[in-house]
């Protein structure tokens, strides 16, 4: 008696027409004697016509024309491209590049250039949060306020009361000087 | 659809001779013209293997609508991809692979959404009917019901065995073709149709019985 995988498996390539001819007869004769091989090559070369005359099947009526609608835009969409890219990767690009431009570049509301909050500058001891300005500048190497700077070696300190009165004689000197008046300058 | 058969014909270029004697350009003919230039090639190539491609496509992803849209999204990768075929594999083949990687891509989109309907468990958005079980299967059946019995058995395969059977036993391609198509070796697409049609026969006994 031959084994039921086997014989199952040449009747599939009787089926399939895939059988040499001396197979095909082998296969025949077991067929004839075997009662349930028979049935079970009939049901399965049935099943193959069954799946070949299913009806084919029918395009809707708009098929076409949404099929040439959606190839126009694909002309019209490769058209535009450049450099031989779709158009998409430039333009999207472009608008990035523009974004970070606007960004890094434009002025906030104080007039002042926006400055990375990761930036230390020499004028700052903390950082800055986005948007944040700040005025008050440090810098480890000069004590603040100036009124408290130490000058050891003589001059004007900066904020003295002489300084200011002369600045002052200097000032008006300047913004209204007489005809002729050579400006003393003193310091 | 209407086509540019006549324009076509009216081309300046010849059809090739193709060795069988027939002066039917023969799909990489037509393939190589549209590369070159020749949109009418493409036309012709739209209207010999929508029809296919329908029944493939509708047969794996079970509905009509889905099976346009990807149709439709074949072709148009065709057109756009045009370039990237070579005269080395067969045309139909590489069709069929663009087609059956979309929708393969659609099942599993499907399977994502989770979504359920039992009107997808019918045939064109028929409602699902419970099974009667008074209802005698041995009972003579029309040809339509008879299809439809066909194609919902058919769907209830998976989808490795529904692709397979699709190809080989509706559409008829060789083992070979099949292979390329599906990227498997033969022995896998063999054994995967013999287990299709097991199941199917299976389930289709009481029709086949009729035959």
């Amino acid at each position: 008696m031959p084994n039921w995988k086997q014989l199952e498996s040449d009747i599939f390539d009787y089926v399939d027409g895939l059988l040499p001819i001396e197979k095909r007869k082998r296969i025949d004769e077991q067929l004839k004697n075997n009662h349930a091989a028979h049935e079970f090559f009939h049901d399965i070369k049935n099943l193959r016509t069954s799946l070949k005359n299913l009806t084919p099947m029918k395009t809707s009526p708009d098929f076409g024309t949404v099929l040439r609608t959606r190839i126009r835009l694909e002309k019209s969409f490769s058209r535009r491209a450049f450099w031989g890219w779709p158009a998409g990767i430039p333009i999207a690009v472009a608008i990035g590049t523009l974004a970070l431009l606007v960004y890094f570049l434009a002025p906030n509301n104080k007039g002042q250039i926006h400055i990375a909050a990761s930036q230390k500058s020499d004028f700052s001891t903390s950082t800055l949060s986005r948007g944040e300005s700040s005025i008050y500048y440090t810098n480890p190497n000069v004590n603040y306020p100036m009124d408290l700077v130490h000058v050891s070696q003589g001059g004007t300190p900066i904020n003295s009361q002489s300084r200011k009165e002369r600045s002052t004689r200097l000032d008006s000197a300047i913004t209204s000087p007489r005809d002729g008046q050579l400006i003393k300058l003193e310091f | 659809m209407t086509l540019m058969v006549e324009t076509f014909e009216k081309s300046s270029d010849q059809p090739k001779q193709d060795p069988r004697g027939d002066t039917r350009p023969t799909d990489e003919d037509l393939i190589e013209r549209f590369q070159n230039g020749d949109v009418y090639a493409f036309d012709l190539i739209v209207k010999r293997y929508t029809e296919q491609l329908l029944n493939f496509v509708y047969r794996f992803v079970g509905s009509q609508e889905e099976a346009e849209d990807i149709v439709q999204e074949t072709f148009l990768r065709v057109f756009r991809k045009r370039n990237a075929y070579k005269r080395i594999a067969k045309f139909s083949t590489w069709i069929y692979t663009i087609a059956g990687n979309l929708s393969r891509t659609e099942l599993r989109r499907r399977k994502r959404r989770k979504l359920f309907s039992v009107t997808d468990m019918g045939f064109d958005d028929r409602d699902y009917e419970i099974s009667d079980e008074g209802f005698n299967p041995e009972t003579q059946v029309d040809g339509v019901m008879q299809e439809e019995i066909i194609h919902r058995e058919i769907n209830s395969l998976s989808p490795k065995f529904r692709e397979v059977i699709v190809l080989r036993d509706v559409q008829e391609l060789s083992y070979e073709e099949i292979s390329k198509i599906i990227k498997v070796p033969i022995g896998t697409v063999k054994s995967r149709v013999n287990r299709g049609r097991l199941r199917l026969q299976g389930q289709l006994k009481h029709l086949m019985k009729k035959k």
